[in-house]
C-alpha cells in the first residue's frame, strides 16, 4: 500500500515538474495523501527557504484551489518548534489567508531539514500511516527542490560551455558584447538586457535586446551607475526599483532588474543590465531574480571580462608579430651590410698578404688585379693598372684586367670560382691563380704602353701627386669640361674609381678600378675600402720593385772578380738596402751596427750611433736592451709582435726579432742582430678588421634573437592561416586555438627571458636569509619531479644554517635552473643529484652535481653564451642568466666542471656580505 | 599513387603545421624531431622529399643533408631555416632548394610543388 503512494506521489510530482502548478497534479498528490489518511481535506504547502515562506502548492480543498502557486504564508516562526510527522491544532495561530477549517497541522521535514506543511481538516486520521505518508511527501518534495537546484548548476555549466564556444568564435568587442547578452538572456531567462560601456561623461549604451531605449547615455550621476558603481552588483525586485529611476533609460515596466560592472584589464568598464525574469511553464519558486541569478551574472561578467583581455592580448600580439617581422628585416640588412664591409677588409688583408708574398714584379701587379676583380676578393669588373713614369711624368698602361662583354664576365667568374673553392687558404689561391693567369691579351692589348699625362691633370695630377682616391661618377663627367675626357675615353665608361697606389715615399701608380658590364653601383663603402689598397698594395709593390732593384745590383756585382769583395759587399748591401731595419749589438749593449732603414726608421744617422749603448736611446730601447741580454743567457731566438715603439711623436708598430750573432765556430755568442719590421700598416688593418668583427658579432646576438622568435612566430602565423581556414570546422579550432595558445605562451616566456637577461640589475633586493633553508625550499619544489623520474636526491652540509645578504629571489631562481638543468641531463635511470654546501670565511659555495653525462670542453666555453642551447626546449638564456646573477649582481663566481669519471658540478660562490 | 615526404625539424608545432599543409596537398607525410632520428626513418621509407631544418640541436640540417643524399643521390632536399643569410653560400651545393620560414607557407608549398613535379 505505502509503495503504492510513493509512486504515485513521485509520478505527480514529476508530472508537476514539467506543467507547473496549472497542471493540477499536486493537487493529486493531495488527494492522495489526504485518501491514504482519511483527512478529508488537505492543503500542501512547500518551504521556501530564501523568502522563508510556505507556498501552497496543491490542495484538495475548493475554496482554495485557484490559488494554488500564488499563496504564500509568512509568519509561520512556531513551525519550526514543532516536530515533524505529528499532527498539531493551530487554532489560534490560523493564517487569515487560510480556510478555518483546515486548522490542523503536519510539519514536513527530511533529515532534520524544513520541507513543507500539510494543512488538514481532521486529527483523527490513520495514524498507523501518517509517518509513512509524511515520509514520503517530504522526500518527493525534497526531490523537487534539489532537481531545481540541480537544474540550476546544470544551467552554470551549460553556460561556461556556452561562453567557450562564444569566446573561440568572437574577435571583435561589439560581437562579442552581443553574444554575451543573448546569452545571459537566455540562462538567466530575463526579458530584457542592455550592455553599456562607460565613456566620458557616463555609460553609452551599446546593446539593448528586446527592449527599446529612451535614452542611450547613462550619466554618472544617475541612480543606477552610482548604485551599480558602489557595490558592483545589484539585484533590485519591486518595491525600491523606483528609486532607479529606470523609466528615463528603458520603456519598459520592470518588476525586477540586476546589473553588474565590469572591468577589463584593458582599463576599459561597462555594465550590464537585465530586466525581468520571464515567465516559465514549470514549476519556479520564485516570480523574480534572485542570488543565485545575481551570482550567475557576475560569473558572466568575470568571463566577459576574461575574454576582453584575451581580446586584447591577440590584438598585440598580432601587431608583436608584424613588429618582430619588421625589426628582424631591418637587423639581417644591417647585418648583411656588415658582412660584406668585413669581407672586403679581410679581403683587403688577403690580397696584401698574397702580394707581400712575391718578389716578382709582374705577379705582383697581377695578384693585385686579380684580388681587386675576383669574387672572393672586391669584386670589381675590370681593373687597370698604370705604373708612373716619374722621368716623363706619365702614367703608363701596363694591364688589363677584365672583360668585353657580360658573358664572357660570367664565364670567366664561374671557372674561377671553381677553382678558388679548391683552396682553403685565400693568400695562396692569389698566388697560385695569379701565375696561371695572362693578363697580356685581351684588355691589356687595347692599352698596353699607352700613356697620360698627369702634370696638370685636372683629376690625374690630385690623384698621383696628392694621393687622393677620386670616385669619378656619370654626374661629375656631365658638368665637368673637355678636359677630363680623355682618362674618360680611355676607360670606356663614366662611372669608375681612381686609386694611387702609395709607397713609403711616392705614388708608384694608379688602378682603375669599374663595375662597366655588371653595372653594380660603386659605394661610398668601396671607396673606403679602396683606401687600405692604396697604401698596402702600393707598399707591397714597392717592396717587389726593391727587391728587383737589389737583383739588378747583385747580378752586377756578380761580375766582379774579387768574390770576397763580392760577398762583403753583397751582404752589405742586402744589410743596407733591407727594408728593415737592422741592429747588432754587443754583450755590453753597444750597437755594432745600424742599417740604413734603421737611419730612417728612428730618425738617427749611423755614425753617431755606432759604440753607443742601446739603451741610451730612449727607456723604450732600455727595455728592448733586456730582451736582448736575455738572449745571451737563453741562446735562442726570441721574438715581440705589434711592439708599440713612439718614435717622434708618433705611434709605430714593430715585430722585432732578437736572433743570436754566433762566432765563428759557433760556440760562442758575439753580439745579438735585432730586426725591427714596421708593422704598423698591418697591424692597423687587423685592428680595424678585429673591431668589425665585434661589431658583427653584435648583431649577431641581435640576429640570434630574431631567430629564437622566428620559430614560434612562423608557427603561430602558420595556424592564424589555417585556423581563417578552418574556422567552421569546432575540432580543429579548438586544436588550434591550443596550439596557439601555447605558442604564444612560449613566445612569451622568450620575451621575458630576454627582458629578464638585459634587466637592469639596480633593482635588486637584497636582505639576509639563511641560503640551507633556500635549498630545501627549492628542492620542495621539485620533489615531485625527483620522484616521477626516480632520481637520488641529496643535500650535503655541516651547517644546520648559513645566512648571507643577497637578493633571495634573484638566487632562488639560479638554483632553480641549475637543479631544473641537472634533472634534465641526469640518466634515465639511476639519475643522482647531489647539492653540497660549503660555508667559507667571506663566502658560500653551492655545488649542484649530477651523474649525467660529461659536457664536452668545447660546448663547456659556450654555455654560458647567450642563445646556446642544446635543449630542444629553451631559450638558451637559462645559464647566462645565472652567471649574471651571481657575477654581475653579487659579484661572485659561477663555473662548471665536467668530466667523465666525475659527472658535472655547476659551482657558485657568493659573497655572504654585499659585495661592491 | 601519393609521393612521401619526410619533415625533419625539432619544434613539434612546426612539424605539425608542415604536416597539414603538405597532407592538404595529398602527400603521404612522415617526420623526425632530429637529424638521427630522421636519417633511421629515411633508410627505411622511400622518400621522394624531405624538409630539413637547419637548426637543430646535435647534427644539423647541414650535415643531415649531406648523409640523406648519401643514402638516396636523387632525393629532393628543402632546407628550411629562420635565418635567410645561408641563402648564397649554401643553396648551391647542401640542398635543391632553401625556404626561409615565415608566417606564409605559400613558399615553401611552391617549392614542394615544383620539386615533385620536375
Amino acid at each position: 500500500m505505502g509503495k503504492g503512494l510513493t509512486w504515485s506521489i513521485f509520478d505527480n510530482v514529476n508530472e508537476f515538474l514539467k506543467k507547473g502548478y496549472k497542471g493540477g497534479s499536486m493537487d493529486e498528490v493531495a488527494k492522495l495523501f489526504s485518501d491514504e489518511l482519511g483527512a478529508e481535506d488537505v492543503a500542501v504547502f512547500v518551504y521556501e527557504k530564501p523568502k522563508d515562506s510556505f507556498r501552497l502548492v496543491g490542495t484538495t480543498n475548493e475554496k482554495l484551489k485557484d490559488r494554488v502557486g500564488e499563496l504564500k504564508l509568512k509568519n509561520l516562526k512556531f513551525v519550526n518548534e514543532l516536530e515533524a510527522y505529528k499532527i498539531y491544532d493551530i487554532s489560534g495561530k490560523m493564517p487569515d489567508s487560510m480556510p478555518e477549517d483546515l486548522h490542523f497541522l503536519l510539519k514536513l521535514s527530511y533529515k532534520n531539514e524544513l520541507i513543507g506543511v500539510v494543512f488538514l481538516k481532521k486529527a483523527e486520521v490513520h495514524t498507523d500511516k501518517l509517518k509513512g505518508a509524511a515520509i514520503d511527501l517530504s522526500m518527493a518534495l525534497r526531490f523537487l527542490a534539489k532537481y531545481i537546484q540541480l537544474e540550476d548548476h546544470l544551467k552554470k555549466y551549460t553556460l561556461l560551455g556556452r561562453f567557450t564556444d562564444l569566446f573561440e568564435k568572437t574577435f571583435e568587442e561589439i560581437e562579442l558584447m552581443k553574444g554575451v547578452i543573448e546569452i545571459a538572456l537566455d540562462v538567466l531567462e530575463a526579458e530584457a538586457g542592455v550592455f553599456a560601456k562607460k565613456t566620458e561623461g557616463g555609460y553609452e549604451v551599446k546593446i539593448a535586446k528586446n527592449v527599446k531605449i529612451k535614452n542611450d547615455f547613462i550619466p554618472f550621476d544617475h541612480p543606477l551607475v552610482v548604485e551599480v558603481e558602489s557595490s558592483e552588483a545589484i539585484l533590485y525586485t519591486k518595491s525600491k526599483i523606483n528609486t532607479l529611476a529606470l523609466d528615463e533609460i528603458v520603456d519598459l515596466h520592470v518588476k525586477s532588474m540586476m546589473a553588474s560592472y565590469i572591468s577589463t584589464q584593458s582599463k576599459a568598464e561597462y555594465m550590464i543590465i537585465l530586466f525581468n525574469k520571464k515567465e516559465r511553464e514549470g514549476y519556479r519558486p520564485y516570480k523574480h531574480f534572485d542570488d543565485i541569478d545575481l551570482s550567475v551574472l557576475r560569473e558572466i561578467s568575470k568571463r566577459y571580462s576574461l575574454a576582453c583581455s584575451r581580446l586584447q592580448y591577440y590584438k598585440q600580439i598580432k601587431d608583436e608579430v608584424n613588429k618582430l617581422e619588421e625589426l628582424r628585416r631591418k637587423h639581417e640588412d644591417l647585418i648583411s651590410v656588415l658582412r660584406q664591409h668585413i669581407s672586403k677588409l679581410n679581403s683587403v688583408y688577403v690580397i696584401s698578404q698574397a702580394m707581400r708574398s712575391s718578389y716578382n714584379i709582374t705577379n705582383v701587379y697581377k695578384i693585385l688585379l686579380l684580388g681587386v676583380t675576383s669574387p672572393r676578393g672586391l669584386d670589381f669588373d675590370r681593373a687597370l693598372l698604370f705604373v708612373k713614369d716619374n722621368k716623363r711624368q706619365v702614367l703608363v698602361a701596363k694591364m688589363w684586367a677584365g672583360f668585353d662583354s657580360i658573358e664572357e664576365l660570367e664565364n670567366h667568374k664561374k671557372k674561377s670560382n671553381q677553382r678558388s673553392l679548391r683552396y682553403g687558404d685565400l693568400v695562396q689561391y692569389f698566388r697560385e691563380e695569379a701565375l696561371v693567369l695572362d693578363f697580356s691579351k685581351g684588355l691589356t692589348k687595347k692599352i698596353e704602353g699607352r700613356v697620360i699625362h698627369y702634370k696638370g691633370h685636372p683629376i690625374l695630377e690630385r690623384v698621383v701627386l696628392r694621393k687622393k682616391i677620386y670616385h669619378v661618377t656619370p654626374n661629375l663627367v656631365k658638368r665637368s669640361t673637355k678636359d677630363i675626357y680623355d682618362i674618360v675615353e680611355f676607360v670606356g665608361t663614366d662611372d669608375f674609381v681612381i686609386v694611387p697606389l702609395v709607397g713609403r715615399w711616392d705614388t708608384i701608380g694608379v688602378v682603375v678600378l669599374d663595375n662597366k658590364l655588371t653595372k653594380k653601383p660603386i659605394l661610398d663603402m668601396d671607396v673606403e675600402i679602396l683606401k687600405l689598397v692604396s697604401e698596402s698594395a702600393g707598399l707591397a709593390i714597392e717592396n717587389a720593385l726593391n727587391y728587383e732593384d737589389l737583383k739588378t745590383k747583385t747580378l752586377s756585382l756578380e761580375r766582379q772578380k774579387n768574390l770576397i769583395d763580392y760577398l762583403r759587399k753583397f751582404s752589405e748591401s742586402i744589410l743596407q738596402n733591407l727594408d728593415i731595419s737592422v741592429v747588432v749589438v754587443d754583450e755590453g749593449g753597444k750597437i755594432l751596427e745600424w742599417n740604413r732603414k734603421a737611419e730612417q726608421t728612428f730618425g738617427r744617422p749611423r755614425e753617431n750611433m755606432i759604440g753607443t749603448p742601446i739603451s741610451w736611446i730612449s727607456p723604450e730601447f732600455e727595455d728592448i736592451w733586456a730582451v736582448a741580454a736575455k738572449v745571451f743567457e737563453m741562446r735562442e731566438v726570441l721574438y715581440l709582435s705589434n711592439y708599440l715603439l713612439n718614435i717622434s711623436g708618433e705611434e709605430k708598430f714593430f715585430d722585432i726579432k732578437f736572433s743570436p750573432l754566433w762566432s765563428v765556430d759557433g760556440r760562442k755568442i758575439d753580439g745579438i742582430i735585432i730586426t725591427f719590421e714596421d708593422v704598423t700598416t698591418r697591424y692597423r688593418l687587423e685592428q680595424e678588421r678585429k673591431r668589425q668583427e665585434k661589431l658583427a658579432a653584435l648583431g649577431e646576438m641581435a640576429a640570434r634573437v630574431a631567430h629564437e622568435l622566428r620559430n614560434p612566430i612562423s608557427v603561430i602565423g602558420g595556424f592564424l592561416r589555417r585556423l581563417e581556414k578552418h574556422l567552421d570546422n569546432k575540432e580543429l579550432r579548438k586544436k588550434y586555438l591550443d596550439i596557439l595558445h601555447s605558442e604564444i605562451e612560449r613566445l612569451e616566456g622568450i620575451v621575458n627571458e630576454i627582458l629578464e637577461f638585459s634587466r637592469d640589475f639596480k633593482k635588486l633586493d637584497f636582505s639576509e636569509f639563511d641560503i640551507v633553508e633556500l635549498v630545501r625550499e627549492v628542492y620542495l619544489l621539485h620533489e615531485e619531479l625527483l620522484e616521477k623520474k626516480g632520481v637520488e636526491f641529496e643535500v650535503i652540509t655541516d651547517k644546520s644554517n648559513i645566512d648571507i645578504f643577497a637578493d633571495r629571489s634573484r638566487i632562488k631562481q639560479v638554483l632553480i635552473n641549475l637543479v631544473q638543468n641537472a634533472i634534465d641531463e641526469v640518466p634515465q635511470k639511476d639519475g643522482k643529484i647531489r647539492i653540497v654546501l660549503e660555508e667559507e670565511e667571506e663566502k658560500v659555495r653551492i655545488e649542484v652535481w649530477n651523474n649525467g653525462k660529461p659536457i664536452p670542453p668545447d660546448i663547456r666555453e659556450k654555455i654560458f653564451t647567450p642563445f646556446f642551447t642544446t635543449k630542444v626546449h629553451g631559450t638558451g638564456l637559462g645559464l647566462p642568466i645565472a652567471k649574471k646573477i651571481i657575477e654581475d649582481e653579487h659579484n661572485g663566481k659561477i663555473w662548471v666542471e665536467s668530466s667523465e669519471d666525475r659527472g658535472t658540478s655547476f659551482i657558485i660562490e657568493i659573497p655572504k656580505e654585499k659585495g661592491d | 599513387m601519393g609521393k612521401k615526404v619526410l619533415i625533419v625539424d625539432d619544434e613539434p608545432n612546426m612539424r605539425l603545421l608542415i604536416r597539414e599543409e603538405l597532407e592538404e596537398m595529398g602527400l603521404e607525410v612522415e617526420e623526425a624531431s632530429n637529424g638521427e632520428e630522421a636519417i633511421e626513418k629515411f633508410q627505411k621509407g622511400n622518400f621522394d622529399l624531405v624538409t630539413l631544418d637547419i637548426e637543430m640541436p646535435g647534427m644539423n640540417g647541414l650535415e643531415v643533408a649531406g648523409k640523406l643524399r648519401e643514402i638516396k643521390k636523387d632525393v629532393k632536399i628543402i632546407l628550411l631555416t629562420a635565418y635567410s643569410h645561408y641563402k648564397s653560400d649554401l643553396a648551391s651545393w647542401a640542398a635543391d632548394s632553401y625556404v626561409v620560414k615565415s608566417m606564409d607557407f605559400t613558399e615553401l608549398k611552391e617549392e614542394v610543388r615544383k620539386l615533385l613535379n620536375s
